[in-house]
């Protein structure tokens, strides 16, 4: 007899927990559509600079000491407060699946 | 859940319940495979034992919402898994996503009926006996529970031999072979003591993978491994 604790221990340790790969690209138009809805400016931004730091895990200290963004940049950047084309470059190149370029050109962000 | 698991995602929850959007994505990173395994039980025990990848990462994508939303008030004191704790809301995200593929549900209960008339039906005899191959090669074409059967089998890395037991077996039993451990005996060279723990220790690894692994899970519905 398996016991629940067990059962639930080895679901965990299963390829299909396990193999788990995460769509981003997917995931980011996701929450661009959520931030939108919540009436961010930059829904795009937002999702971007939130992507930068939560697919790490990391708090906006540890990110800005790996990027040299200062975190109070880095909540407004995540905060959908601002546009594209200030985006930093560091921001930019760890998502690298946003076409920034169209949206630094001027399309909605 | 891991000790070191059930800390990450208390610290998870805790930056959720901060505002810290960023914690959304560590997530559905980190814990997007548990909330899918969740959510396929959801959608099979309403009918669904399949799911499309792409489906999967948006339905992950949307409980992963959901637990963002009720971050605020889950308590890891409570015991149980966020996902869990939203699980009526869950199972909405579930049901919804079904409501929307309504026909696809219908050619997979259509596709299961076949199955276990399949696999539950004498096959013709024309004097050799048709390889595990010929018969699974025939099945996982026409019905998605047998192409499950052969992806399982693969999984247990279950032998030929077992395999064919296995089918042998619920067929003779179909045709009202009273002793089909004794006539497969014969057949194989074997025992029927043999045949039959043979047969029974798939079964029952079958048994055991659909009830830890969710894409799994509707096996346990068929005769064949019941």
């Amino acid at each position: 007899m398996i016991d629940r604790q067990s059962r639930v221990s080895a679901r965990g340790r299963h390829p299909s927990a396990s193999g788990w790969q995460p769509d981003l690209p997917r995931f980011t138009r996701l929450m661009t559509e959520v931030f939108a809805r919540e009436g961010r400016p930059h829904p795009s931004v937002a999702a971007a600079a939130t992507a930068v730091r939560g697919a790490t895990g990391e708090t906006l200290e540890q990110c800005s000491a790996r990027t040299g963004v200062a975190p109070a940049w880095l909540a407004r950047l995540e905060s959908g407060d601002v546009g594209a084309s200030l985006v930093p470059t560091v921001v930019a190149e760890a998502t690298p699946w946003i076409d920034w370029l169209s949206l630094r050109l001027g399309a909605t962000d | 859940m891991e000790p070191h698991r059930n800390t990450q995602l208390n610290d998870i929850m805790q930056r959720l319940a901060d505002g810290d959007d960023a914690a959304t994505w560590t997530l559905f990173v980190e814990f997007g495979g548990v909330i899918g395994a969740t959510l396929r039980r959801h959608l099979a025990s309403m009918g669904m034992p399949m799911v499309d990848q792409d489906d999967l990462q948006d339905l992950v994508a949307g409980a992963c919402m959901i637990v963002r939303d009720v971050a605020g008030s889950w308590s890891p004191e409570g015991g149980a898994t966020p996902w869990h704790y939203a699980r009526g809301r869950l199972r909405t995200l579930a049901a919804e996503h079904i409501g929307q593929h309504a026909d696809l549900l219908d050619d997979l209960t259509a596709a299961i009926h076949d199955a276990r008339l399949v696999l539950g039906r004498p096959e013709p005899r024309s004097g050799t006996e048709p390889s595990i191959d010929v018969v699974m090669a025939n099945l996982v074409v026409s019905c998605e529970p047998a192409a499950l059967l052969d992806q399982a089998f693969r999984v247990l890395r279950a032998s030929d031999r077992d395999r064919v037991l296995l089918l042998d077996h619920a067929w003779q039993e179909a045709e009202g072979d009273r002793s089909p451990a004794t006539t497969l005996a014969s057949v194989h060279g074997m025992s029927s003591a043999s045949v039959r723990q043979a047969v029974s220790r798939l079964k029952r690894k079958l048994r055991f993978l659909a009830d830890i692994d969710d894409r799994f899970a509707s096996l346990a519905e068929l005769p064949l491994v019941a």
